[in-house]
């Protein structure tokens, strides 16, 4: 076995290096009947299908902030009734339930939901935009410093 | 002392959802008033939680104790920041964000935020907790002092209490198939492009009978649809079966049907699929990445790094050496009892006993 031998037994009663041996053999069986598929076509099925993107972070501690006090209010909830009004108050809470059940439930929970969905996506692009133009900036900065560079040696390395 | 734990969402089938209940129901058997606040409910939980936005009243009380579960940003953080009583963090890790990148950003940016929100949190919490030191470690990176920090291991769901679904296991067994297992969302922080990867070369070169089960949630389309196509030029994909969240019966039954789990995470703050496979007598095979070597301990099979053709062996001996598999088996058997429910009820009660 190679020094990048992979496997760790952390149970030494298993005696480790009698099935890193069995490995071994095994490998070499294989290899000889090329079983194997080549390790060129394991990289690139997955390689071909990671999508392309800048690496990029959000850092500014101004724009998190605002994220997540946008974040907080973006979820709307439904009004739970209660009352503190002692015995009658119960029944207060009841009525408007009920009322609410049959009037304005099914017609406004959706609307909730919609409002939500809609909220969240607005933060996301929101946060999607930050990271292109922190990438972009970064782009910037870097095109600076080379035309400086050029400005500075007059084109002359 | 009143007793109040908020939480991101409550559902079965979820660990966490699971823990809290659990916890909800010693405190109430030690003789704890108590209440559970969520911002998601599930229509099976609604008769047990509460909303999270009626817990102005706990939060007011100068004598209640807060227990926070923080597994993913969510704006009723802020609650934790404004209660007036005691405070207990419970972290069960936040993937970082990297590992959403060019696939989800909204999932990204929940990361992003949530590791940001983390350090308000430690700041304030009078005990921060981790389910595992690995998540500890964590918390003290975020600005935690060690004193005020532990380890609260999560309480197991009761697979006992499970049927099993005789009709799937029968149909999961059928041919003498060996089964792979792996469990958790479908992201990119579990690797599993890594694993398809492994199970391609063990099916082409050690065992055509074999299948791969993935159960999870697949909540990145991207992701998930990058996976059927990489098991599709790899020549695998009638053996990669994605079942989409499922429920604890055939949980169960796909754990009972398994003949080795693999977890090739690159991020795990505890992986409780691990120890439910120690609970089921499935042999592990683990990627030595984050909190998965803490979790298995001594028990079942690490791997570095992939090594497709050495893991893909591993995997073979662990599955046909009958000797090998029933002393991996045994000694995962072992570390389980770590994880009893009996352990985890005394650590809880030293740390509520902090607070009285």
């Amino acid at each position: 076995m190679t020094p990048q031998q992979p496997l760790e037994i952390r149970d030494i009663s298993l005696t480790p290096a009698d099935i890193l041996a069995r490995i071994d053999a095994q490998i070499s069986h294989r290899r000889a009947e090329n079983k194997y598929p080549p390790a060129d076509e394991l990289r690139s099925a997955w390689s071909q299908l990671v999508p392309d993107t800048v690496s990029t972070h959000v850092d500014d501690d101004y724009i998190f902030q605002l994220l997540k006090e946008l974040t907080m209010a973006s979820y709307l909830q439904e009004v739970r009734f209660s009352s503190t009004v002692p015995i009658v108050g119960q029944v207060i809470v009841a009525i408007r339930r009920a009322w609410n059940w049959m009037s304005t439930r099914w017609y406004v929970l959706p609307l909730i939901k919609q409002q939500s969905r809609y909220n969240e996506q607005v933060i996301v692009s929101m946060y999607r935009l930050l990271q292109s133009n922190q990438a972009l900036q970064t782009q910037v900065n870097e095109l600076q410093q080379r035309l400086s560079k050029l400005e500075h040696t007059g084109g002359n390395d | 002392m009143r007793i109040f734990q908020i939480t991101n969402g409550m559902m079965s089938g979820d660990a966490v959802s699971n823990h809290v209940q659990e916890i909800d129901v010693r405190l109430r058997q030690w003789g704890y008033a108590t209440e559970i606040f969520a911002g998601y409910i599930a229509p099976e939980m609604e008769h047990r939680v509460r909303p999270d936005a009626e817990c102005g009243p706990s939060l007011a009380d100068p004598d209640s104790l807060l227990i926070y579960y923080y597994s993913i940003y969510n704006p009723n953080y802020r609650y934790f920041l404004q209660a007036r009583g005691k405070r207990v963090l419970v972290y069960h890790n936040i993937t970082p964000a990297h590992y959403f990148h060019g696939w989800d950003t909204r999932q990204e940016m929940q990361c992003v935020l949530g590791r940001a929100a983390l350090k308000e949190l430690v700041a304030v919490a009078d005990l921060a907790l981790g389910d595992s030191d690995f998540n500890r470690q964590e918390l003290l990176q975020f600005g935690a002092p060690p004193e005020k920090t532990g380890v609260l291991p999560i309480f197991l769901s009761n697979f006992d209490a499970y049927p099993t679904d005789g009709g799937l296991l029968k149909q999961l067994k059928a041919r003498q198939i060996t089964n792979w297992l792996t469990v958790g969302r479908v992201v990119p922080s579990k690797g599993l492009h890594d694993l398809i990867r492994l199970f391609g070369v063990y099916r082409r070169a050690v065992n055509p009978d074999s299948r791969l089960y993935v159960v999870g949630s697949m909540s990145i389309p991207a992701y998930a649809t990058a996976l059927y196509k990489l098991a599709q030029s790899l020549g695998v994909s009638d053996g990669v079966i994605f079942t989409g969240r499922v429920s604890d019966t055939h949980l169960a039954t796909y754990y009972q049907a398994a003949d080795l789990y693999v977890a090739a995470s690159y991020h795990e703050g505890f992986c409780v699929p691990v120890v439910e496979s120690m609970h089921f007598g499935v042999p592990v095979l683990s990627r030595k990445a984050t909190a998965l070597p803490e979790t298995l301990g001594n028990a079942g099979i690490l791997f570095t790094h992939l090594g497709y053709e050495p893991v893909a062996e591993m995997a073979d001996l662990l599955v046909t050496d009958r000797e090998l598999r029933i002393r991996v088996i045994q000694k995962q058997k072992e570390r389980l009892q770590a994880f009893n429910t009996m352990a985890v009820e005394n650590t809880l009660q030293e740390v509520i006993g902090k607070f009285r």
